[in-house]
C-alpha cells in the first residue's frame, strides 16, 4: 500500500508513543483524537485516514469500550520503522493476525 | 434538557412494552469496530422469556439512532420501557429513560442489569427509573411487567437455578444493524455477529456458565451474581448446531467470564464438541493457575476442540501485585501457561495448523504498583509468542471490593455520569500515568529486556521481531 502524508505521519506518531483514541459523547459524536505521549496536545485525525490504515492491517483497535485505542500491528510496526529508522516499539499485538 | 417534539403520535406501535438496547449512539449505524456491534444476552434472554410466555414487546436501540430526537420519536406511545444497565451504559441508560418519560409522561421505566445490581443507590437517584431490579430477572420479569405497582421501587430479582432452565434465546429479538452498507462492510449476517479478528464470521456468541467462582478484588463477580448450574454440554451443542443450520456459523465466542472451570463439564465438552459439531474455532477465557493445575485437560481442549483464542486474565507479572489483587495466581503459574501455549502453538504451526493465541488481559496503574512491578508485567508479555495484549489502566468499578474501597476513599476519578469515559483513561488519583504511557511506548525497553528470562519459547522471538523491524 502506498501511504500518503497523513497516513505516514500517523504511523510515525504511533511508533513514538502517541495514542490514537476514539472519543464518544453521549450525543453520539465520534472523533478520532491523537494524544501526544506527554499529554502536551491533542489533534484530530480524519476518520478516513484511520479507516484506511485499519483496512490495510497496519493498525488494530483494542476493542475497549466506549473509547477504543488503536495499536500498531506487526505490519504497522515494520512500516513505521521503515519510515523512521527507529527501532522503538510500542506494545501491541504480536503474531496475532 | 427539554425536548419539544414536532411530530404527532406514532401509529406503528405494535405492543405496549418497549425494550431499549443500550450502547453509544450510532454504533449500529456506522460502527468503527466489531466491539460496537456485540449483542446483549441479558436483553435477548429476558425478551425471549417474555415472548415465549405471550408477553410481546418491541425493541429500539440507542445504537441504531444517531440523535436522541430519533429515539424519542421511536419511543412515543409506549406504556413501559425495559432496559439492561451495566456500569458502562449507565449514562446512556439514564438519558434513554429521561427521553422516554418526556414523550410518555405516564409511562413506566423498569431497569435491571449489572449496574442496578452493584450500584442501586445511583440508579434510585434517577427519578426516571420507576423500578430498579437488583440481580437476575428470569423468574421476576413476567410478574413485574404485568403488575409493577405491586412491587417496591427497588426489586430483588430472582433467577433460574440452572442455565439448563433457560430457553434457547431467540436472536432475532436482538436489534438489527442499520442499512445494507454497514452490513456489507462488516459482512454482518444478523442475528449472528460479525467477525472481530478472533475467527471467521458469522460469529455465534454463547454463554455456558454464569459466574466465575474466584474472588479477584477488582472483579469478584460471584459476590453479586448468584451462582447457578452450568448449561449442559448437549444444550450448548444443540444451540450451536441450530444456529449453524439456520444462519451458518463461522466461529464461536464463548462469552463466559470463566470457561476453563469444572473439569467434568470440560471433559464432556472435549468428548462431544469435536464429534457433534463442525468444530468451529472459538474464543474463551481461562486462568493461569488452573492451566497449571490441569495441563492435560487444557492441552486437549486447545488441540481437540479448536480453542484458538485463549483469553487469560494474567493481570500482572509481579507476585506482589497478584497478591494484592487476590488473583490466586503466581508469576510461576503465568509463565507455565505461557510456555505451554507457546509450545502447543509451535507444534500446531509445524503441522500446518492454526496456532492458539493469547488474548492477554493486563492491568496497569494499580494503586501501589512500583516501576519494577510494571517492568515484570511487560517482561511477561514479551514472553508470549502470539498475543494480543488487552491492556487497561485499573478502573475502580463499583461491585468489586477494591473498587468500593477506592470510591470510599475518594480516590476514584470515574464519575457517576462518566463511567469508563474519562478521556485520558486516568481512573485513580495519585497514579503516575505518564510513567505508564512511556512504558507502553517502549521507552523503558532497555531496562525491561535486561531482565527477560531466557527460555526456548517466546521472548527471543519478540527480540527477533525487534531486530527485523
Ligand atoms: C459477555 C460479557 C461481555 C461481552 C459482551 C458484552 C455485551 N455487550 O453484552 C464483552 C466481551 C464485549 C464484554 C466487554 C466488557 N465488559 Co463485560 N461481561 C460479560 C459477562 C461475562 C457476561 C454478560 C452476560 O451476558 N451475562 C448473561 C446475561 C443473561 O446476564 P445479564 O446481562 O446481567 O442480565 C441478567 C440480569 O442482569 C437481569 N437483568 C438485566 N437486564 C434486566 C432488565 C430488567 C427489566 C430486569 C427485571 C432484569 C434484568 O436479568 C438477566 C438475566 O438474569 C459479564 C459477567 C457476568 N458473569 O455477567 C461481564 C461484565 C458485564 N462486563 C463487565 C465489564 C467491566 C466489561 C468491559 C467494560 C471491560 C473492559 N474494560 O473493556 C467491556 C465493555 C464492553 C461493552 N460496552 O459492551 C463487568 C460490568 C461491571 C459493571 N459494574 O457493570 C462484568 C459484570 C464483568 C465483571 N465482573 O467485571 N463483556
Ligand atoms: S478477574 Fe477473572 S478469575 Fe478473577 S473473579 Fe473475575 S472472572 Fe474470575
Amino acid at each position: 500500500m502506498r501511504l500518503n502524508d497523513a497516513q505516514r505521519s500517523l504511523l510515525v506518531a504511533l511508533q513514538a508513543g502517541d495514542r490514537l483514541k476514539v472519543h464518544r459523547t453521549l450525543d453520539g459524536e465520534k472523533r478520532y483524537l491523537l494524544h501526544r505521549i506527554d499529554e502536551s496536545g491533542v489533534s484530530a485525525v480524519a476518520a478516513a485516514v484511520v479507516d484506511s490504515l485499519e483496512r490495510s492491517g497496519l493498525i488494530e483497535s483494542n476493542m475497549k469500550f466506549p473509547a477504543a485505542t488503536f495499536l500498531l500491528t506487526d505490519k504497522g510496526i515494520a512500516a513505521a520503522a521503515k519510515l523512521t529508522g527507529s527501532t522503538q516499539m510500542p506494545m501491541g499485538p504480536r503474531n496475532f493476525g | 434538557m427539554g425536548f419539544s417534539w414536532p411530530w404527532g403520535k406514532k401509529s406503528s406501535v405494535k405492543h405496549k412494552i418497549l425494550w431499549v438496547d443500550l450502547g453509544d449512539l450510532g454504533d449500529l449505524v456506522n460502527p468503527s469496530g466489531p466491539h460496537e456491534q456485540w449483542q446483549d444476552h441479558g436483553l435477548g434472554l429476558l425478551r425471549t422469556i417474555m415472548h415465549n410466555n405471550g408477553v410481546m414487546t418491541d425493541i429500539v436501540s440507542t445504537r441504531a439512532v444517531t440523535a436522541w430526537e430519533q429515539l424519542a420519536r421511536q419511543m412515543q406511545g409506549y406504556e413501559m420501557l425495559l432496559m439492561n444497565v451495566r456500569s458502562y451504559t449507565f449514562p446512556t441508560g439514564q438519558k434513554a429513560a429521561k427521553v422516554f418519560k418526556e414523550v410518555n409522561p405516564n409511562g413506566i421505566v423498569i431497569a435491571g442489569g449489572m449496574h442496578a445490581t452493584v450500584a442501586p443507590h445511583e440508579m434510585l437517584a434517577i427519578d426516571a427509573f420507576d423500578h430498579v431490579v437488583q440481580g437476575p430477572g428470569e423468574e421476576t420479569i413476567l410478574d413485574l411487567v404485568k403488575d409493577p405497582a405491586a412491587y417496591p421501587r427497588l426489586v430483588q430479582g430472582v433467577g433460574a437455578k440452572s442455565m439448563g432452565e433457560w430457553p434457547m434465546m431467540d436472536r432475532e429479538l436482538w436489534p438489527k444493524p442499520v442499512g445494507w452498507r454497514m452490513q456489507r462492510r462488516w459482512k454482518w449476517k444478523w442475528p449472528l455477529e460479525p467477525e472481530c479478528g478472533w475467527g471467521p464470521g458469522p460469529v455465534a456468541t454463547i454463554i455456558t456458565s454464569r459466574v466465575c467462582p474466584w474472588q479477584c478484588v477488582f472483579c469478584n463477580e460471584n459476590s453479586y451474581i448468584p451462582n447457578m448450574g452450568r448449561k449442559p454440554v448437549d444444550q450448548v451443542i444443540d444451540e450451536l448446531n441450530y444456529l449453524d443450520r439456520k444462519y451458518g456459523v463461522g466461529s464461536v465466542v464463548i462469552h463466559d467470564s470463566m470457561f476453563f472451570q469444572n473439569p467434568k463439564w470440560l471433559r464432556e465438552w472435549i468428548e462431544k464438541y469435536p464429534r457433534k459439531t463442525r468444530r468451529w474455532t472459538y474464543w474463551a477465557a481461562g486462568r493461569a493457575d488452573t492451566v497449571r493445575q490441569w495441563p492435560d485437560l487444557f492441552e486437549a481442549l486447545v488441540k481437540e476442540t479448536n480453542w484458538r483464542t485463549i483469553s487469560i486474565g494474567f493481570e500482572s507479572g509481579s507476585d506482589r501485585i497478584l497478591k494484592l489483587l487476590n488473583k490466586e495466581c503466581t508469576e510461576e503459574d503465568n509463565y507455565f501457561a505461557i510456555d505451554l501455549v507457546n509450545r502447543i502453538g509451535d507444534e500446531l504451526e509445524a503441522q500446518g495448523e492454526q496456532p492458539p493465541k493469547f488474548w492477554s488481559n493486563i492491568m496497569l496503574g494499580i494503586p501501589g504498583e512500583t516501576h519494577e512491578d510494571a517492568f515484570k508485567t511487560m517482561r511477561m508479555l514479551k514472553h508470549m509468542k502470539r498475543v494480543f495484549p488487552s491492556i487497561s489502566y485499573y478502573a475502580p468499578y463499583p461491585g468489586s471490593a477494591l473498587g468500593f474501597q477506592l470510591i470510599a476513599e475518594g480516590k476514584s476519578l470515574m464519575s457517576n455520569d462518566n463511567y469508563h469515559r474519562f478521556p485520558d483513561d486516568e481512573k485513580v488519583k495519585g497514579v503516575d500515568y505518564q510513567f505508564y504511557r512511556d512504558l507502553l511506548a517502549g521507552k523503558y525497553d532497555a531496562e525491561i529486556n535486561k531482565g527477560i528470562r531466557h527460555t526456548t519459547h517466546g521472548a527471543e522471538l519478540y527480540q527477533g521481531t525487534l531486530v527485523k523491524a
